[in-house]
């Protein structure tokens, strides 16, 4: 059975099963991320540098958001913020319906 | 290209500096490994907070009639005509009778009733938490069952007068709603079906490629803004379900409702009359083919001002789709030769993002005034020579090669000039904040549109581009008098107008599949003067974005013109909105700068190596609180309002 870690490189495409279990994996050490809307600019920097494996960040209306079920924690969009407003999320909350629904139409054969 | 800042060490080196924050009060610390952030959104920051404050005073007002006003304005924050025209059908027929309200200079209003008189339906008015006036008429739910509303209702007594009145007014509306969709309806039969799939592909284009608007049909919202998305734009990707273009794509005409069919036929209007842009000028309305009439015949009449004549003629009243669709195609012909013999503009209230095209008056005294302190100061700071900012050019014994060579602190004189002109405009505009953005490197530009590396060129990110934001230094009031927050505001308005450039870069070039599928806005090519823009954007509410200039213009490279290549912004966060007269020494402004980045990138044709290095995150920081960077701060960052 693959193994996943938080190295984007390491992560077998493992995203199918996250939406459809709405779950994280279970090896992933870290807490997932998530950005301080009272200090993000919208650049969408973060989304286009997301590793298309985690495919975690998504335009929602006014915001950009992180679906924690999605994050593996990796640095990759902390790294190209350019305001630093990406913060370490451990008391995230899980994604509602209505996300689910929206994230559901990225999968494999899907989008 | 990679950033200038990547340019010149390698990629570990490049790596190394990204694993660094850029906030300019964190420069030195690691990025994310900030435990919390500087400051927590509020709830009701920016439209929810407004909203709940023109609830409470409408709620407190003297009488309906005004404390309609205040709900039509949002008490003073938008034109009431936009709240009018957003009204659903009912609603404004209902509002005519019982509070003598008319969108239709044509039919005067009837007077407010007698409240003597004995009440036989209790109606009420409300505000959806979309900003939207909704008015319960009879037949209909209590308001809270069919609208999320800001808070409760206004009870408004309807007599029998009324019941008389409003049956007329809503019959005889609905029947010119009917009329229209059922016109439109024939006019997008006549299209065929390969007709209507390229106008649903131009929509989607149009939705993708201009800012977010928000339309109405009834009750129906047209939205890829703030609440649930219907079109295509950020949220929603072309082909997504939940698109209304993307679900019409395919469907015999017979199963389009007569929203979609009114929609269509709309949007289409208004891009024929002026391209995407014109679709923000219906923001907050209802897109019926009466208002998109008004629209465009209120346009019709400035542009024949312009021109001196009758050249674009009327549709006439009651306008059938034909009809319109030729005024459209008018204004659209017409437009170009407008816009060079007037300066066009647009005015955005930004609380219903809704924008008007206005035509400028000439240049005044207030606008000479402006010009002259800004002339004034960059004559005593640069090798410039000119009475006014449209003369001003570089003297004789500099030359052009100067914008290339390193001047005073600044690493080229192009440098020298965006900063010296932005520095001029904070302070001859009463501005908290002035900038301007442009590209990093031009001889990159150019070496890549020699190759026609249009992919290349697309694939450039946001740091490829630069903006150089000069803050007054008595703008701290607003950011808890800290001069850290005032450097961290900086950039980030900094890196937003940098992501502005990279936005509107591939808009201006081939449409090959990397540049479409790329993301990307039209460039702008008129300025604008914003009230109120302190909304919804969260970088606008949280920043205090409130009343603002922007002046794009255009710069030519290797003969390709690049529209909104560059731009100037004036941005005020609290007192008075910018005037008509300010917004055109502002343009003059620019096109100053405009004029000579158009003279470095000749000098770049030429191989010289003119760029601009300068305004990164250290340099904001640097030049707003007077200290090192990376160094202890001057005193931490706080919340944003003192």
């Amino acid at each position: 059975m693959p193994v996943e870690s938080n190295t984007p490189s390491d992560v077998p495409s493992g995203r199918d099963l996250r939406i459809a279990t709405r779950s994280r994996a279970d090896n992933w050490t870290k807490p997932p991320r998530r950005i301080e809307t009272s200090e993000c600019i919208t650049c969408d920097s973060c989304l286009s540098g997301c590793p298309e494996q985690f495919g975690a960040i998504f335009d929602r209306g006014l915001d950009v958001v992180i679906v924690p079920e999605l994050c593996s924690g990796c640095p990759v969009c902390v790294l190209e913020c350019p305001v630093d407003c990406i913060y370490v999320d451990a008391d995230w909350t899980p994604t509602d319906d209505a996300m689910w629904s929206h994230i559901a139409l990225t999968g494999e054969g899907i989008a | 290209m990679t950033a200038p800042v990547d340019r010149e060490g390698s990629r570990r080196a490049a790596n190394s500096r990204k694993r660094q924050s850029r906030r300019p009060s964190r420069l030195g610390l690691v990025a994310g490994a900030t435990p919390k952030p500087d400051r927590v959104r509020e709830e009701d920051a920016g439209f929810p907070g407004l909203l709940a404050r023109v609830w409470r005073k409408a709620s407190a007002a003297a009488d309906m009639r005004a404390a309609l006003d205040i709900l039509l304005t949002l008490d003073g924050h938008v034109p009431a005509e936009v709240q009018e025209g957003a009204l659903r059908t009912a609603d404004a027929a209902a509002l005519k009778v019982v509070a003598g309200l008319s969108a239709d200079a044509r039919e005067p209003a009837g007077a407010v009733a007698d409240p003597a008189e004995r009440t036989v339906f209790l109606g009420e008015i409300g505000l959806t938490t979309g900003g939207r006036v909704v008015v319960r008429v009879p037949s209909q739910q209590p308001l809270a069952k069919q609208h999320t509303l800001v808070a409760g209702v206004l009870r408004v007594p309807w007599t029998s007068r009324h019941l008389d009145e409003y049956r007329r007014e809503v019959t005889r509306a609905q029947e010119r709603l009917d009329r229209d969709a059922a016109d439109s309806r024939r006019w997008l039969a006549e299209q065929g079906s390969e007709g209507r799939e390229a106008l649903l592909a131009q929509l989607t284009e149009g939705a993708q490629r201009t800012a977010p608007f928000m339309l109405y049909i009834e009750d129906r919202q047209y939205t890829n803004f703030r609440d649930t998305n219907t079109v295509v734009g950020k949220t929603l990707w072309p082909g997504h379900p939940d698109c209304v273009f993307a679900g019409l794509a395919g469907l015999p005409l017979e199963l389009w409702s007569d929203h979609d069919a009114l929609l269509v036929v709309g949007i289409s209007l208004l891009i024929r009359s002026a391209g995407y842009g014109r679709i923000e000028e219906v923001n907050g309305s209802q897109l019926t083919l009466e208002n998109v009439g008004r629209l465009l015949e209120r346009t019709r009449r400035n542009y024949n001002g312009a021109l001196g004549g009758e050249k674009i003629p009327t549709a006439g009243p009651d306008a059938g789709v034909d009809a319109l669709m030729a005024l459209a195609t008018g204004l659209g012909a017409h437009r170009p030769e407008v816009a060079r013999t007037v300066q066009l503009y647009r005015e955005i209230h930004g609380a219903l993002i809704h924008k008007v095209e206005k035509v400028a008056a000439p240049y005044g005294e207030v606008a000479a005034e402006r010009d002259r302190q800004v002339t004034g100061r960059l004559r005593a700071t640069l090798p410039v020579v000119g009475d006014r900012l449209a003369g001003l050019r570089l003297a004789d014994d500099a030359g052009p090669a100067w914008l290339a060579r390193p001047c005073g602190e600044f690493g080229t004189g192009l440098e020298a000039v965006v900063y010296e002109a932005v520095a001029a405009t904070t302070a001859a505009f009463g501005a908290d904040f002035a900038m301007s953005r442009g590209i990093r490197s031009l001889p990159q530009l150019v070496r890549a549109l020699r190759a026609e590396a249009w992919d290349e060129i697309s694939a450039w990110g946001i740091t490829d581009f630069f903006c150089c934001v000069v803050p007054a230094q008595e703008a701290r009031r607003h950011y808890g008098d800290s001069l850290a927050t005032l450097a961290d505001t900086a950039w980030a308005m900094s890196s937003r107008m940098q992501y502005n450039s990279w936005h509107f870069i591939a808009g201006n070039l081939p449409r090959t599949s990397k540049v479409l599928e790329r993301d990307h806005f039209v460039p702008p090519t008129i300025p604008d003067i914003a009230h109120f823009s302190d909304q919804h954007h969260h970088g606008h509410v949280n920043n205090m974005v409130r009343f603002t200039i922007r002046s794009p213009h255009s710069v030519e490279v290797c003969g390709r013109p690049f529209n909104g290549f560059m731009d100037l912004r004036i941005v005020r966060a609290d007192g008075e909105p910018y005037t008509e007269q300010e917004m055109l020494a502002a343009h003059q402004v620019a096109a100053f700068i405009a004029r000579m980045t158009q003279q470095a990138a000749a000098l770049a044709e030429q191989g010289e190596q003119a760029e601009v290095t300068a305004f990164d995150s250290a340099w904001h920081w640097r030049s707003v609180t007077g200290t090192p960077a990376g160094g202890a701060a001057p005193e931490p960052p706080r919340s944003r309002v003192a």
